[in-house]
């Protein structure tokens, strides 16, 4: 009952979610991630976009997992560089929870209702859970990408000091 | 459970949008990863740039000399008396927008200080605070600000954030140059010693040996001979690297990455190459060995006696004109300021090439040419075989480097080799590349491992580009004429795009080059088995 009516209304939970995720930015530039649409000229608006489309798509439909991987990838992707702490950079994915209750209020009196809501509670915990280990595997991403930056920016000199041998390009 | 901690639904509410604030009243923070760190003071000291000290952004106490302030006014003011276009950017400025959403900072991270409108208000606000008649009566309400240490720490922030790359410039209506306003920032806060590392240290490098690591001619020559070694393993051709030769033709001046960086070696390897196969009489330099001017992000002072040296090893050394190799902002230097800093080079000859007899007219006054003009030049008159098959193990997708490309314009000759040398070429979107092309992220001397986060950030809209042609196309390799770009850009990829690689435009050109003598090639300049030959070499 409650899934069909999340369903049916599905644009709408999605266009409140890439609003509240949005207004985690500054004023000065959320109204631009929110306008452009071009997705070279505005990626990160772009892929907020997309992916809570996506998300909310898979959250009332059959939470299919390539789906929602590659959706909370692509959040992680972004939010892992910018200027948030992991909380705040995966803030914004708790904030379904609110919208759906926002939207279905007049239906929540109904018990089976109540019962689906626990159901899509679990889900969005799943999902956030997948976003975590997105997350942190970003971060250390970055650790990896800066000991290999540190090794080719001088390769060709410790090759010739120490060998090739102990230099390996795909570490 | 203690009495501060939060009752779920107070959770619930809490908001994790930044508080509304005007711009001037927050101050900036410094965390780790988004920030350059100080000069070594030994490195200042050496190329005698002022108040040398240790010190780090992340302190409280930049320990700032005591009449800090007096000494920037004064700069500023002498800046404003001795540069046009400084003043006028100043006050032509109508903040229309056009530029706000087009600097890739500002894309990759939503910072709205990385409008370039709105870093450029980070110094307007003094100007108009100490200069007009408006600021210094209506103060806030006119835009204006008086300098303050958090005003100070903010420019370091933002203007060792921008990469000069000039990409807001194209769609300012007024020509605004914001990297010129960057530059200016950056000569004040040098006035008062707050310098990064990876200009300082690079600059001192530069003057003293002449390359930015600091190595000193006999490791330069032993580089090159260790590439002409490696070269003809590949090959099976010996080819000839003169280092110093008095009376060459031509003097050839790379970025010093090229000899000891990946993946700028194979780019390398494709120059010697080619010089080799065409004949060319040629000669390297020890002195001037690097063409990459990190004095360009320091000061006009520093711009001019790195490139100096290029003019005066030409002269030294007796050559008629030079060519240079795939570098971003020597060229931007050379393009746009060499005439009037240090030229014009009346001592050498007007380029014309050896090989087609071509007349680079262009580079009359500065005597240099660009290795793409050169070698398109020579594609063109067929002066050299190409077997492009050779690339086909490659889907290559081309990013035109800032200075390259917005500076001096080479858009069509890169696109011309690469066509002329490779199978598989795919264009990212028009709204990245050519004129509008996005920075690696990494330029004007921001391309340090503790400032990767931010650069990541600026990386953001390349990479993105190149994931869409990654995915479309499935190219593999992303080309480039920069060696910032070369040593950066493994980074964006590796985050935004993995599976695409970095690689120039003269290591295609090295691939796919037929040379006299050559034994039968398996493998490409990488060492990567060719298609058709996998398995058949001694890889």
């Amino acid at each position: 009952m409650l899934f069909e009516f999340l369903r049916d209304h599905r644009e709408r939970i999605a266009a409140k979610w890439f609003d509240s995720a949005v207004k985690t930015y500054p004023s000065d530039s959320a109204g631009f991630l929110a306008k452009q649409k071009d997705q070279f000229a505005n990626p990160v608006g772009v892929t907020l976009r997309t992916a809570t489309q996506r998300l909310v798509g898979e959250l009332c439909g059959d939470m299919n997992s390539s789906v929602i991987l590659e959706a909370v990838d692509d959040l992680a992707r972004i939010r892992a560089v910018q200027d948030y702490s992991p909380s705040q950079a995966l803030a914004l994915l708790f904030d379904i929870k609110r919208i759906v209750r926002d939207i279905a209020s007049d239906i929540l009196s109904d018990s089976k209702a109540v019962d689906e809501l626990f159901e899509f509670d679990s889900r969005v915990d799943l999902v956030i859970l997948h976003a975590f280990d997105r997350f942190e595997a970003k971060r250390e991403k970055m650790f990896d990408i800066r000991t290999r930056e540190a090794q080719r920016r001088v390769q060709k000199l410790t090759e010739r000091v120490v060998g090739t041998d102990s230099q390996d390009d795909s570490v | 459970m203690s009495d501060d901690m939060p009752k779920p639904e107070q959770l619930a509410q809490i908001s994790y949008g930044p508080p509304p604030k005007n711009w001037m009243d927050n101050p900036v923070k410094f965390r780790t990863g988004t920030f350059n760190y100080s000069a070594n003071p030994d490195s200042a000291r050496y190329v005698d740039f002022p108040y040398p000290r240790k010190w780090m952004p992340m302190e409280d106490d930049w320990q700032l000399p005591e009449n800090w302030q007096e000494i920037i006014l004064n700069g500023l003011k002498d800046r404003l008396n001795k540069y046009r276009t400084l003043r006028v950017f100043m006050d032509i400025c109508v903040r229309c927008g056009a530029c706000a959403d087009k600097c890739h900072f500002f894309i990759g991270s939503g910072d709205p200080k990385n409008m370039p409108v709105l870093r450029a208000e980070l110094l307007r606000s003094v100007y108009r605070n100490d200069f007009t008649t408006a600021g210094k009566i209506l103060g806030k309400i006119a835009g204006a600000r008086k300098l303050t240490v958090g005003v100070l720490k903010e420019w370091f922030f933002y203007f060792f954030q921008c990469t000069e790359c000039r990409r807001c410039s194209v769609y300012c209506p007024y020509g605004i140059d914001t990297a010129e306003i960057t530059m200016m920032v950056r000569e004040l806060l040098n006035l008062v010693g707050l310098n990064i590392d990876w200009i300082t240290t690079p600059v001192a490098n530069c003057f003293r040996t002449g390359n930015h690591l600091g190595i000193q001619p006999h490791g330069f020559a032993d580089s090159l001979e260790f590439a002409v070694d490696e070269l003809e393993e590949l090959t099976g051709v010996r080819v000839e690297a003169p280092i110093n030769r008095k009376g060459a033709e031509i003097l050839f001046v790379a970025p010093s990455a090229d000899y000891f960086a990946t993946p700028h070696y194979y780019t390398l390897l494709g120059y010697l190459a080619l010089f080799h196969e065409i004949g060319l009489d040629y000669t390297w330099s020890a002195y001037a060995s690097e063409g990459g001017n990190f004095g360009l992000f320091h000061s006009a002072e520093t711009m001019k006696r790195l490139n100096n040296k290029i003019y005066a090893e030409a002269k030294r050394l007796g050559v008629k004109w030079i060519l240079g190799g795939e570098c971003g902002h020597m060229w931007r230097v050379l393009h746009q300021y060499m005439d009037t800093i240090n030229g014009p080079a009346d001592f050498l000859e007007v380029p014309k090439s050896p090989l087609t007899g071509t007349v680079f007219e262009n580079t009359k006054s500065t005597k240099m040419v660009h290795i793409s003009e050169f070698t398109a030049d020579l594609i063109k008159h067929d002066k050299i075989k190409l077997d492009p098959s050779r690339n086909d193990h490659w889907r290559i997708t081309y990013h035109d480097s800032c200075n390259p490309a917005r500076a001096m314009g080479l858009l069509e000759e890169p696109r011309y080799i690469i066509n002329k040398t490779c199978n598989n070429f795919f264009e990212m979107p028009e709204n990245t590349i050519r004129e509008q092309t996005f920075c690696c992220g990494s330029g004007s001397g921001l391309g340090t491992d503790e400032n990767l986060e931010m650069r990541l950030r600026g990386g953001m809209p390349r990479g993105n580009a190149a994931r869409y042609v990654r995915d479309k196309h499935g190219v593999n390799i992303c080309l480039c004429m920069c060696a910032i770009d070369k040593a950066t850009l493994p980074a964006v990829m590796d985050y935004w795009a993995p599976g695409v690689e970095i690689g120039g435009v003269h290591e295609m050109v090295g691939n796919a080059l037929i040379l006299k003598g050559e034994k039968e090639r398996d493998t490409d300049l990488r060492g990567t088995p060719l298609v058709g030959k996998e398995g058949t070499g001694d890889v």
